[in-house]
């Protein structure tokens, strides 16, 4: 698509990469809302298993067994790896409780980490399939009062040491559920 | 999505989100005002694009429709090279133990 018909004066020098001071927020915060999209090859159902159940939550992302009690009001835990153990964290990694369940659709529930202090942030996960067998999954995180979490969700960090967050996590999701493969660095 | 990253009016508007993440159409015409003369129907079609390529993700809020920054499709990249890469040194050292170990 040409966009000259759009423009009177860009060009490529034309745009300074640095936003004016009035527009400018700092770059160490990290959103409040966060929304991350994947396209993953495979049906909701099957997206929906991975990351409800135990079954799959040891094979990508952090690795912790995930456990939902898909109910409104159920329980969330992610249970800690033997590695975040020995690192001195306890049992859990994260806590929160169901709020809504439409599976194979749509799962709302609060999440708290427990290495921070912090409100509980709210995640959604929606999940559409596309006829032919694809699905589009969408996680927003609501992190209000939350910026210390917010930031270590977001990623941009070294995945190695744990800094991948969610697109880290959703990567190595497509990853497992395309190519039946564990990511290299990620998983239990 | 190479070429939603080539447009200087494109990356631009990436930028503003990376400012401030989750932003009105309004919002984003108005940074691209300070800087080119463009429609709202300009910067609309720019956004689409940018949808499109799943670098932008839509949200309603209320009756606004809300853009934010979708990083997914980076790491995606970067995840695929990076592999790409530290497996060819992998390989490449495995290849040398071999050798050093047939000389033996």
């Amino acid at each position: 698509m040409s966009t000259s018909s759009d423009t009177k004066t860009t060009d490529e020098q034309g745009i300074p990469a640095t936003m004016p001071d009035t527009m400018a927020a700092s770059n160490d915060e990290a959103p409040e809302v966060q929304v991350y999209m994947i396209y993953i090859d495979a049906p909701a159902q099957k997206i929906w298993d991975a990351v409800t159940t135990a079954e799959f939550s040891e094979r990508f992302g952090y690795g912790g067994v995930t456990e939902i009690d898909l109910t409104p009001g159920g329980a969330v835990r992610d249970l800690t790896t033997a590695e975040m153990r020995q690192m001195g964290m306890g049992e859990v990694a994260a806590t929160g409780t169901v709020i809504e369940v439409d599976p194979p659709r749509r799962l709302v529930m609060t999440w708290s980490p427990v290495w921070q202090d912090e409100p509980e942030t709210t995640l959604t996960y929606e999940i559409k399939e596309y006829p032919g067998g694809a699905s589009c999954f969408t996680l927003t995180h609501v992190l209000t009062g939350a910026p210390n979490t917010a930031k270590d969700v977001r990623g941009g960090g070294d995945a190695g040491a744990g800094g991948g967050g969610w697109p880290w996590v959703l990567s190595s999701l497509k990853t497992l559920l395309e190519t039946d493969r564990v990511m290299p660095g990620a998983g239990a | 999505m190479f070429k939603a990253l080539a447009d200087p009016t494109r990356r631009l508007l990436l930028d503003a989100l990376f400012e401030q993440d989750g932003r009105s159409l309004g919002e984003l015409e108005a940074v691209v005002a300070v800087h080119s003369e463009m429609t709202r129907f300009g910067v609309s079609k720019h956004l689409r694009l940018l949808e499109a390529a799943g670098l932008v993700v839509t949200r309603k809020q209320g009756r606004v429709k809300l853009h934010h920054l979708n990083p997914v499709p980076i790491r995606l990249l970067h995840d695929r090279w990076i592999d790409k890469y530290t497996e060819r040194r992998v390989t490449a050292l495995t290849e040398l133990k071999r050798q050093l170990e047939d000389n033996s």
